[in-house]
């Protein structure tokens, strides 16, 4: 399986558990109506985030600049959070679920990520210009 | 005057700026841009990598891998502040609204993003862009765009954090001034690393 082939399938996955959390965070009675919202919120900016992701392979192509398992992995740590969260819901007592916050949770974990891939990028382009002015410097020779 | 409750100046240096006395709306307007800054230096400085490739060289193409990396890094960094300053409206009714229009802002961002990479900027095209806004996200919209140097200079005013629309943008204007910014800002830059 290739790189893209890889992302894709891994997206597919965040996708599918997403789908399922969503509806059950919608229509479930064990979440308090802000927490509901707030969690919403806060599972569609993850989602965002791991959209995002899946995106990359089309600039970084072959992972070039950036390692493919990085992409891969941080997808299936989100699909594996979001079954988390589930099983919080499910499991939990509703009375403690308000103070246990699920939404910060689901938002650390985004803003972390975002960090972490922002990180990347800076290095990633940097090494990128690096390439492209010692290409161009040698092609002016 | 009553919209001179609610203001922000955003610098041209990027850095947003609250007269603290002013504000009405229990911090959320300062904390909002506490956020936002913390992201300037890294927006600023991909921003300037991304210049250099916009107009800085002559033979950048498309697939230039760089300036792919550079857009796509704005991208992530524009859409996830959108997210993460639009989640700080403690209105429900302002999140709510937020919520449902997420997605069109990000639309318009990356409208905006494909307008720069496209290379040819022109007025009718700055014109179909859009915009109907309520003050937090105009608050949003101006700060992302500010952060990734689309809009050189704003001020933000505003009738009440809570309420009713607090300002609506002049599309056609807004848009229009900040396109001219950008490649007037990206052109004098330019002009200043070759010496002239």
């Amino acid at each position: 399986m290739n790189y893209v082939e890889e992302v894709d399938k891994a997206y597919d996955e965040f996708q599918d558990v997403y789908m399922d959390l969503e509806r059950l965070v919608r229509t479930t009675d064990r979440l308090r109506e802000p927490d509901r919202q707030l969690l919403l919120i806060a599972l569609g900016e993850l989602r965002d985030l791991v959209e995002l992701l899946s995106e990359l392979p089309t600039v970084d192509g072959s992972g070039r600049y950036i390692e493919e398992d990085f992409v891969v992995q941080r997808i299936r740590d989100a699909t594996e959070l979001l079954r988390e969260v589930k099983s919080a819901i499910l499991e939990g007592n509703p009375d403690s679920l308000a103070e246990e916050e699920l939404d910060v949770d689901v938002r650390g974990y985004a803003v972390a990520i975002r960090e972490e891939l922002l990180d990347v990028l800076k290095r990633a382009l940097e090494k990128a210009r690096q390439e492209g002015r010692g290409g161009r410097d040698g092609g002016d020779k | 005057m009553k919209d001179q409750e609610d203001r922000a100046v955003v610098r041209m240096s990027g850095k947003i700026v609250v007269d603290k006395s002013k504000l009405r709306d229990g911090g959320r307007t300062t904390k909002l841009v506490s956020t936002a800054n913390r992201s300037l230096e890294y927006l600023e400085e991909l921003f300037d990598k991304l210049t250099d490739y916009l107009y800085g060289r002559t033979n950048s193409s498309p697939s230039d891998p760089a300036l792919e990396l550079a857009l796509y890094a704005i991208k992530v960094l524009g859409e996830t502040e959108l997210a993460s300053i639009m989640s700080f409206a403690a209105c429900p009714r302002i999140r709510e609204n937020i919520v449902m229009n997420l997605r069109e802002f990000k639309d318009v961002f990356r409208q905006i993003l494909d307008y720069l990479r496209s290379g040819k900027p022109n007025e009718e095209r700055a014109k179909e862009l859009n915009l109907k806004l309520y003050g937090h996200e105009v608050a949003a919209i101006a700060i992302a765009g500010c952060s990734i140097g689309l809009v050189p200079n704003v001020t933000l005013e505003g009738s009440g954090p809570n309420t009713t629309p607090v300002l609506s943008l002049s599309s056609q204007q807004q848009t229009g001034q900040a396109l001219q910014g950008c490649q007037e800002g990206g052109r004098r830059e330019h002009e200043l690393r070759r010496g002239s």
